[in-house]
């Protein structure tokens, strides 16, 4: 708008219409996964939809009529991002000195209708003489789609706002660099159903130095405060300072050493930073009263013939108290970090070592005495969690004639550990959660599937065989008297009491679920226009458990048979199981069972955990950028031809699913999916 | 110009947003709906009321008998040598268990009630009429109400020293900056706060009993407080808490303050004091014996006592745990399997069972006090009521027809024999409610409950849930004053008023022998506050008081073999007595253990009770 005055305005948008089947391919491919292909064809061959014989409950559905016979529905979903901005050039008051504001809006719609198709389903019940398909009719349905109707389920909006006006001043006098920010934000947002919006307000300054590129110090805060917490107690203030040398640009550096270490840096850090989310509840100084519900006593002043009268109606008491404390949790954070180039660079290294502390996490005190009479455990800022690891990346060129060779590589190891968590004393040692790390496993040791010579057997009149445990082998207490038989796995009795129950289960097998290392590398070659790159990604020490737990249409999916005979998981692996012909101890499955309810074997164990460490080749691009001079000609200033595959293999020890698709059930979803892409562009 | 439109537009646009910066992060204040804090209870009459109900919530329900890990309910008949259900058996209580085990913990629940007393004490105040509403609460009603809540506060310690014996008492509501981590207090101290609190309390509360006045009948009066005090002396000066539970005289805080008193013999006279303040104000036509009306029947009075509300109850409370017919509460699980809807699953013990008194006074066997009465016999069969029963049941007093469901008796409404034996109408053949002793609860069981609809039957009908009677005090009184002057006719006479409503000849009477007898006394009337207040919820407390629990079974003692008949012989051998059951009993199972949660929390302020392990 002027020599010193700019003003930026950012528009954009964007618009979806999506078609899809009714059900979520999730959903769909749920069903594939337990459906027994037996029962009944996709379709039959005369065209007739197929079902279950008897569909007793929305469990028993076939996934072709999920995908093709439910009708479909229709997703629009709306984005606007818009952002204004201006940026002030305030050399008028001092060189270097610059001002901008930013005011930014988004917003992200989602609408959803459905178009409902219920037809009559069939089950074939055999062939008449001349060879037609005989059937009976399981589900009355009607031939004709119904009327669209929106579909509250798919409604989710979302808005976000974020102003931010900052000072800002860089300059440079002589071998001196000085600079200076100071920032002032404030944010909101809300997403679906939230009453209230999220929001945040805070200062923000840095200063920096540094002194002929050798000597750099920083020092930055930031002064924020979130809606979730007390007035008086809802802002944090978060300081960092670091200081870094750059030894290899120092006069004395010697050039001999230039030819190997041609840079090196070192980097020191520490400072604080500050977490609001508080889980699920917003607010939690606020204290909350009951005044509804079972433990809300009507006490009734009377007695009448009939029973109580003159009642007060609900009783009130206090659940959570005001506990206007509650406050940011603070994580301490030192790092110590070294930046070195070797080879004129063509190889670069960075490597971190991080130790941080979390304190003050928010969790629901456990240690309160009863004697206190609170309703509710009370919330505080009281969990501790140590974090430390390392940090390292590796990059490298090289041109060897008309190669050129590039590779990259990171790496990064972080372990945790729980030092505070409030907990009361466990009654054994095992099953203690502080001192180990956030998210470890807690579950049986499998030690090996029982035999038959651990039982005492009988015969049943129906020539079945009833199987007891021989006295002396401790006894696993099992949901609903689930039977117990040869082929079951056999958990230690870690405390020697005869019984296995919860105090048998053991915190801290394996690994936790979230891996404790990330690791990638990946290479890039170029030859006279042809280029090939990969890029491989991994993960290590991280453990799951298979099956297990889960509610809904995840419980318990991973078996075979799981919803009885007709409903499970039909995977090829669980053939490879015990029976009673093939006793093997070196098996995947154990004994089989119809229905979860009924499976010892399902608790979660060392049985079911896994390694869930993998490798896996990420990308392969394989192209050829055709030469300027070929193309100009053309009136094409550039052109590239090229294969691209994703998700190409992965190297993993999980083996029936993709190890990155989770634990427990999860595996009984969308698969992750491999994709090839070949491609031409064209710049004009 | 353009330009300047939108300089001018972010400008106002910016200001806009920085004008309502000191406000942004005031989300919260919307919501204001609700109640946001504990004053906007207490400015409100409605709001009041309503917390102070709030208070009552743990008022002990005696008639919840089919209840497993309940606190206030009255599980304590199925742990006692009463009862036996399975509900209680999943317990674990039957065994030798320990201080992990949570059920019928009263800890946890009565300190949330004992927090809100406190807050409602801290808090409560008049409200005056305002131009938008014209609910008052006057200075009167809280007074009243003060009066009231102290008296629950003093009534939720007493129930925990029930249990406990000496626990931590807090009289105001905390928050995380108090210091939550208490010792105990002495028992002594116990005993004095509840004391001196029910002194207080009875003041301001109602002076007369509700009996005319039905919509208040709920709450307590000053008959309730004196009752409660008196029973709270009875408690101090019996053996458990009065010196006699050695292991518990050397129980020190970590500050080496004791917790168990040595014995001292002031406390019974303290109790006999109690109770006879307590009966001099009940005997001015406050509250009597229930006696049916018309001519005097003691079988319909020991059957009427319970049915409906009348002068014998000193405090009960609104709720009740009968259930109806069908809805698998206590009406159903004491219907015998043969009967429409019936659960049969409350058992009572064959010991319980053989201490009823023939209707001759005489007890089945001989006794210290009594000898064994001649009409009775255990061979062959008699007739009752038009059926051939085993002799066992034959002649024996009201209260045991009242009482017990026996293989024989004849179920009202539909005048059919229960047959419990092998091969009989509700045998052990049916998969649930199988005679496990042969025996079911009748007592409290209305005679127009029915499962099916019938002639003159319902299938839900109200009984009050008594918490205090005129007779459980009548037999306390006889049973402390026997213990400091046993020759005073006082204590035969009380005994005797129970005896004579159950139409039983006086004692002095059938052996001239007991007037005086400090010791045949006291036996004679343990016997009969075991027969009058059975499956009340007092015996389990009795005898851990009275230190009889480690004796033999039949004898008080609540660890070995129980017994019933036998459910796998037809009718001529069902009735031969049989082990159905062996129960744990170990001295420290005379007091709770304070909850294993508890003691894990504490940072060493808590010690735990005699005799258990953590």
């Amino acid at each position: 708008m002027s020599n010193t005055t700019q003003l930026n305005i950012d528009l954009a948008g964007q618009y979806v219409n999506r078609l899809t089947a009714n059900r979520s391919p999730d959903d769909i491919f749920k069903f594939m996964l337990f459906t027994p292909p037996h029962l009944f064809p996709a379709i039959y061959s005369d065209g007739t939809l197929a079902t279950y014989r008897i569909v007793g409950d929305g469990n028993n559905r076939n996934p072709f009529n999920m995908l093709y016979n439910q009708g479909y529905r229709k997703e629009f979903s709306t984005r606007i991002q818009s952002n204004v901005g201006i940026n002030q050039d305030l050399k008028i008051v001092t060189k270097g000195l610059t001002a901008r504001a930013n005011l930014s809006l988004d917003y992200e719609g989602n609408n959803r209708t459905l178009r409902n198709y219920g037809p009559s389903l069939y089950y074939a019940t055999g062939r008449d003489a001349e060879g037609n398909l005989q059937f009976s009719q399981s589900v009355s349905g009607n031939p004709q789609l119904v009327d669209p109707v929106y579909d509250d389920d798919g409604r989710d909006n979302y808005r976000n706002i974020y102003m931010e006006g900052a000072i800002n001043y860089a300059r440079t006098f002589e071998q001196h660099n000085v600079g200076g920010m100071l920032l002032y934000m404030q944010k909101e947002n809300q997403r679906g159903n939230d009453v209230l919006p999220y929001r945040k307000q805070g200062l923000v300054g840095r200063a920096t130095y540094s002194f002929a590129n050798r000597y750099f110090i920083e020092g930055n805060f930031g002064y924020t405060g979130s809606e979730t917490f007390a007035k008086g107690n809802r802002f944090g203030f978060f300081p960092a300072v670091g200081i870094s040398y750059f030894v290899s640009n120092e006069p004395f550096y010697p050039d001999a050493l230039k030819d190997v270490l041609y840079s090196a840096k070192i980097r020191l850090s520490m400072g604080r930073t500050g977490n609001d989310n508080t889980g699920g509840s917003r607010f939690l100084y606020r204290p909350t009263f009951v005044t509804s519900g079972d433990n809300a006593y009507n006490f009734n002043q009377g007695i009448s013939t009939n029973g109580g009268t003159n009642g007060l109606g609900a009783g009130i008491f206090d659940q959570r108290f005001l506990n206007n404390y509650i406050g940011w949790e603070i994580e301490q954070k030192r790092n110590v970090g070294l930046d070195l180039g070797f080879f004129r660079n063509r190889i670069e290294l960075t490597v971190d070592y991080f130790n941080n502390e979390r304190t003050g996490i928010l969790i629901q005190r456990r240690t309160i005495p009863g004697s206190a009479g609170f309703h509710a455990n009370p919330w505080q800022n009281y969990g501790i969690v140590h974090n430390h690891g390392v940090d390292a990346s590796l990059k490298s060129n090289h041109k060897i004639g008309e190669f050129t060779i590039g590779t990259r590589g990171t790496f990064t190891f972080a372990r945790n550990k729980v030092l505070e968590y409030d907990e009361l004393p466990q009654n054994y040692p095992w099953m203690q959660v502080t001192g180990t790390r956030v998210g470890e496993q807690t579950v049986y040791i499998a030690e090996r599937l029982y035999t038959e010579d651990d039982f005492i057997r009988t015969q049943n009149p129906n020539g079945t065989y009833r199987y007891q445990l021989k006295p002396g082998l401790p006894v696993p207490t099992r949901p609903g008297n689930a039977p117990l038989g040869p082929g079951d796995f056999n958990s230690a009795d870690l405390n020697n009491d005869g019984i296995i129950d919860n105090n048998d289960r053991k915190r801290g097998v394996g690994h936790p679920e979230n891996p404790e290392i990330n690791y990638g590398f990946g290479l890039n070659v170029d030859y006279k226009g042809f280029y090939i790159s990969v890029f491989f990604q991994g993960a290590a020490n991280t453990s799951f458990v298979i099956g297990t737990e889960g509610s809904g249409t995840e419980a318990y999916t991973v078996w075979p048979f799981t919803w009885g005979i007709e409903k499970g998981n039909y995977r090829k692996e669980f053939l490879n199981r015990w029976t009673a012909d093939n006793p093997s101890q070196n098996v995947m499955m154990t004994r089989l069972h119809e229905g979860y309810g009924n499976n010892i074997s399902k608790e979660a164990s060392t049985w079911w955990m896994r390694d869930a460490s993998f490798l896996r080749f990420k990308n392969l691009e394989f192209g050829y950028t055709i030469p300027k001079n070929t193309i100009q000609r053309l009136g094409i200033s550039g052109a590239r031809a090229y294969i691209m595959g994703y998700n190409l293999y992965v190297w993993d020890k999980i083996k029936i699913w993709d190890p990155e698709m989770g634990d427990r059930n999860k595996g009984v979803s969308y698969p992750m999916s491999r994709t090839f892409t070949l491609g031409l562009e064209v710049n004009l | 110009m353009k330009t300047n439109i939108i300089k001018i537009g972010l400008i106002s646009l910016s200001l806009g947003w920085f004008t309502s910066c000191s406000k942004f992060l005031d989300v919260s204040d919307e919501l204001a709906g609700g109640i946001t804090d504990v004053e906007q209870v207490f400015d409100n009459v409605d709001r009041t009321r309503k917390w102070y109900g709030q208070v009552y919530n743990n008022v002990p329900d005696y008639s919840a008998i089919w209840v497993a890990g309940s606190s206030m309910a009255n599980a304590w008949a199925g742990y006692t040598d009463e009862l036996y259900h399975r509900l209680a058996n999943n317990t674990g209580k039957y065994g030798n268990w320990n201080s992990s085990n949570s059920n019928n913990h009263r800890w946890g629940t009565l300190y949330e009630s004992i927090r809100q007393a406190n807050i409602f004490l801290e808090k409560v105040k008049p409200i005056v009429a305002t131009g938008v509403s014209a609910a008052v609460l006057t200075e009167a009603e809280v007074e009243r109400y003060k009066a009231n809540i102290r008296f629950m506060r003093a009534a939720y310690y007493y129930y925990l020293m029930e249990q406990y014996g000496p626990v931590p008492i807090i009289t105001q509501s905390k928050t995380l900056q108090d210091e939550l981590d208490v010792p105990r207090n002495s028992l002594d101290e116990v005993i004095n706060f509840i004391d001196s609190e029910l002194r207080g309390a009875m003041m301001g509360m109602e002076q007369e009993p509700y009996h005319t006045q039905l919509d208040y009948a709920a709450v307590p009066t000053k008959g309730a407080a004196m009752a409660l005090r008196a029973k709270l002396w009875v408690y101090a000066a019996s053996p458990l808490f009065n010196g006699g539970f050695t292991e518990a005289l050397l129980l020190a805080n970590s500050d080496g303050k004791r917790l168990f008193p040595d014995r001292d013999n002031s406390k019974v006279q303290k109790a006999v004091t109690a109770l006879r303040e307590f009966l001099d104000y009940a005997e001015q036509g406050r509250y009597e014996l229930f006696k049916n009306t018309g001519t005097f029947n003691p079988a319909l009075s020991v059957y009427g006592v319970f049915q409906d509300y009348n002068k014998e109850i000193i405090w009960a409370t609104s709720k009740d745990a009968w259930g109806t017919a069908t809805n698998g509460a206590f009406d159903q699980f004491v219907t015998p399997r043969n009967e429409p809807s019936g659960l049969g699953g409350i058992h009572v013990v064959q010991e319980l069972v053989d201490d009823f008194y023939m209707a001759d006074g005489f007890p089945i066997k001989n006794t210290t006090f009594l000898s064994a009465s001649p009409s009775y016999s255990e061979t062959g069969f008699g007739t009752y009521d038009g059926i051939e029963v085993s002799r066992m049941y034959i002649g024996r007093e009201p209260r045991f027809y009242n009482t017990i469901t026996f293989s024989g008796k004849k179920w009202h409404i539909s005048n059919a024999e229960t047959q419990f034996y092998l091969g009989g109408n509700a045998d052990k053949t049916v998969p649930d409610g199988a005679p496990i002793t042969g025996y079911l609860l009748y007592k409290r069981m209305n005679r127009t409950v029915y499962g099916r609809s019938a002639t003159g039957a319902v299938t839900r009908r109200y009984r009050p849930s008594i918490i205090f009677r005129l007779a459980e005090f009548y037999l306390l009184y006889a049973e402390m004053l026997n213990e400091v002057e046993p020759g005073n006719p006082d204590v035969l006479r009380y005994t005797n008023m129970v005896r004579e409503r159950a139409g039983l000849p006086k004692l002095e009477d059938l052996n001239p022998a007991i007037a005086g007898s400090q010791s045949l006394q006291r036996e004679a009337i343990r016997r009969e506050s075991r027969i009058e207040l059975a499956t009340e919820g007092q015996r389990y407390f009795d005898v851990r008081r009275w230190m009889i629990a480690e004796n033999p079974v039949g004898q008080g003692g609540q660890g070995g073999e129980f017994t019933g008949m036998n459910p796998d012989g037809n009718k001529a051998a069902f009735h031969t007595r049989r082990r159905f059951q062996t129960r744990y009993f170990g001295r420290k199972n005379y007091l709770y253990p304070i909850p294993l949660t508890e003691m894990q929390r504490t940072k060493g302020m808590l010690v735990q009770n005699p005799g258990w392990d953590r």
